[in-house]
């Protein structure tokens, strides 16, 4: 028998209120994690794929925010229906996250140390010594040498890359069991995004983490993830193992998607394109969201979102046609 | 090949060096140092052809960009278009010489001006040459057809347009007056992947079609094999390796090159990477390292680079590399 999966979300809803009325930006998203799994979720601009991430950990503001249904189950107990107090405790502790940006979720006028410090204080009611010891500890675990003498620097002091490792060493001081990490290496060059990618993966495998990458960047999907989650317009289409969703994907957004990003080691003539644009949040296409920009589109699209269909226990797709031959 | 050496080249730039000032104090400001952003440069561009310039944040190659255009002035080194130094020209004269090589920028949202309508960005360097306002409208329905938009466009305002369509505005407005030479400054790097490949196909599509050369500055490796005819590496303000595409990527000389080329991610699950995994950072510009500028990352450093900079060496087949590895 399976065992329970560490984090299970079952159909999370969010929405937001705007000036141009109520906005769906996640829009019935079930996903299960377990312990060590590495989980990506892909996607282009708005297409909800941060705000998941963020509700996860409840950081949407509420307003205009609102998760109007769903359940996000932490070993089997709703975080939906914790008190902020209790919702605290969480963070930090069972899940972590890492930001796209390191210098804006650093405070500039504390040096690192003493935030990577607060953390543990604050969490894990160390000692201001003890917590100072496990400080240069954590450092030295994301690969920073002469720890003792980098924890008095500033965040401006530090490059990119020493931020973002940083911001992984707060993260990770309470030994937490989930890392969100949200577009970590997008800010930084291809160079230092390589170093960073092999200290995360590295870590996974020692501490054991269950890991949500957020990206848009299928290299690095293929190269760091076990499962993948495709979402488009607020929800997911499609689901699977990389190595099925790369090789045979069965909606027709992640296959243009695959098609259009240029090769590093292929020359092709003429780039696949997908045409138009994704919709935006308050113009929504009736139907399935997918279907002004889709070649296969048929009358049923216009009017019908399509459901997850399972085409395997691990791989489903939201598309009327993921069990034909449309290819 | 051979043919290249024949004809004179579109650009030709020679010994580019770019200083920046860095001052400090508020009433009496003084200068304390400077940032080397770009240090000797050289390389031609041939007509028709693209050449792409990698590499990572701060190695100069937007400001390499701009000095080309002469939007920047060089601290020393010449830029010659069609054998003519832009630097000796007249005012009025190199006002002219501009119409033949434009700019397409980065940011789709903060280069076109808000408060104007579609048809008069695009319109606006005709305006200056003095044409009249009849021409001046077909001639921007036009551009328009050609970028791929529709001439209803022409009086909508740049907020109303999607990224990838504010992009497509921007090459229009660069191919008003018909140039030569484009310089295109990370003209993808803001857009989504499904809406970036819709870009590098027009720029290939209008290549074709207008003869039209381009200088691909980008970070992106991969789109930048896909565009590119030749290609420059630049790290930390100097040329280290410049190829035909072919050569760079099969051959890969440079260390640097070797790296940068592994380190990026490939979509293909389970692909063996031998990945070069750099240690440290990229040097500042402010006192860049003695010797190689990559010494301090390089994994097969020797005595030799600590003191000892490299020059650029042609190893044949226009393929040139600063490497004392290679030329010692």
């Amino acid at each position: 028998m399976k065992n329970d999966p560490l984090l299970s979300v079952c159909d999370l809803c969010v929405s937001f209120e705007t000036e141009h009325g109520r906005m769906v930006a996640v829009d019935g998203v079930s996903f299960d994690l377990n312990q060590g799994d590495v989980l990506g979720i892909v996607g282009e601009s708005g297409c909800g794929k941060t705000v998941t991430a963020l509700s996860l950990l409840r950081l949407v503001p509420s307003p205009p925010s609102n998760i109007e249904r769903g359940k996000i189950l932490l070993n089997g107990s709703d975080l939906l229906q914790f008190s902020e107090n209790e919702m605290s405790a969480v963070r930090g502790n069972d899940i972590s996250i890492i930001f796209q940006e390191p210098m804006t979720s650093l405070n500039p006028v504390y040096q690192v140390g003493s935030q990577i410090r607060e953390s543990l204080v604050l969490h894990q009611n160390l000692k201001r010594k003890e917590a100072w010891e496990k400080t240069i500890d954590l450092l030295d675990m994301v690969g920073i040498s002469d720890a003792a003498e980098f924890a008095q620097n500033y965040p401006h002091q530090l490059s990119g890359g020493m931020r973002q490792r940083v911001m992984i060493a707060i993260a990770l001081a309470c030994n937490p069991k989930i890392l969100i990490a949200d577009e970590p290496t997008t800010a930084l060059d291809v160079t230092i995004q390589a170093q960073i990618f092999e200290l995360l993966r590295g870590l996974q495998e020692k501490l054991k983490m269950a890991v949500i990458l957020i990206t848009h960047d299928l290299g690095v999907v293929a190269e760091f993830v076990d499962n993948v989650m495709v979402m488009y317009a607020g929800r997911t289409i499609e689901y699977g193992p990389v190595d099925v969703i790369f090789s045979s994907p069965r909606h027709p957004y992640t296959q243009g998607l695959l098609s259009s990003i240029p090769n590093i080691n292929r020359d092709v003539e003429e780039l696949f394109v997908i045409p138009g644009v994704v919709p935006n949040a308050n113009e929504m296409p009736s139907g399935c969201s997918f279907h002004p920009r889709c070649k296969y589109v048929r009358d049923a699209c216009l009017h019908q979102i399509p459901s997850l269909i399972e085409l395997s226990p691990e791989h489903g797709a939201a598309c009327i046609l993921a069990e034909g031959e449309f290819l | 090949m051979s043919a290249y050496h024949v004809k004179t080249p579109l650009v030709r730039v020679e010994n580019l060096v770019k200083e920046f000032p860095i001052s400090r104090g508020v009433l009496f400001r003084k200068n304390i140092g400077s940032v080397q952003a770009v240090n000797g440069v050289s390389f031609e561009m041939h007509d028709g052809e693209t050449l792409g310039l990698v590499g990572e944040s701060g190695c100069g190659k937007s400001t390499t960009g701009r000095l080309v255009l002469r939007l920047l002035e060089p601290t020393s080194g010449r830029v010659f278009f069609e054998n003519r130094d832009l630097a000796t020209l007249q005012p009025e004269v190199l006002r002219k010489a501009r119409l033949d090589f434009r700019m397409v920028f980065q940011d789709p949202y903060s280069s076109l001006n808000p408060r104007m309508s579609v048809e008069d960005i695009i319109a606006e360097p005709m305006q200056i040459a003095g044409i009249s306002k009849l021409e001046r409208r077909a001639r921007a329905r036009d551009l328009l057809e050609i970028v791929g938009l529709r001439d209803y466009h022409a009086t909508r305002y740049p907020h109303e347009f999607s990224g990838g369509q504010r992009q497509r505005i921007g090459i229009a407005r660069a191919l008003t007056m018909n140039p030569k030479l484009l310089v295109c400054d990370e003209p993808v790097s803001a857009l989504d992947v499904s809406v970036q490949a819709q870009i590098i196909n027009l720029l290939k599509d209008l290549q074709k079609k207008l003869s039209l050369t381009y200088l691909f500055v980008s970070h992106d490796l991969s789109v930048v094999r896909h565009i590119s005819d030749r290609i420059a590496v630049m790290y930390v303000g100097k040329i280290v390796e410049i190829a035909s595409k072919k050569d760079l990527f099969n051959k890969r000389l440079h260390p640097y090159t070797q790296a940068l080329l592994s380190a990026v991610p490939i979509p293909v699950p389970g692909a063996k990477s031998t990945r070069i995994i750099l240690s440290g950072d990229i040097p500042s510009a402010i006192n860049p390292p003695s010797g190689c500028r990559f010494h301090t990352r390089c994994p097969e450093v020797m005595k030799k680079c600590f003191n000892e900079d490299p020059v650029l060496m042609d190893i044949g087949n226009e393929h040139k590399v600063a490497c004392h590895l290679i030329t010692h």
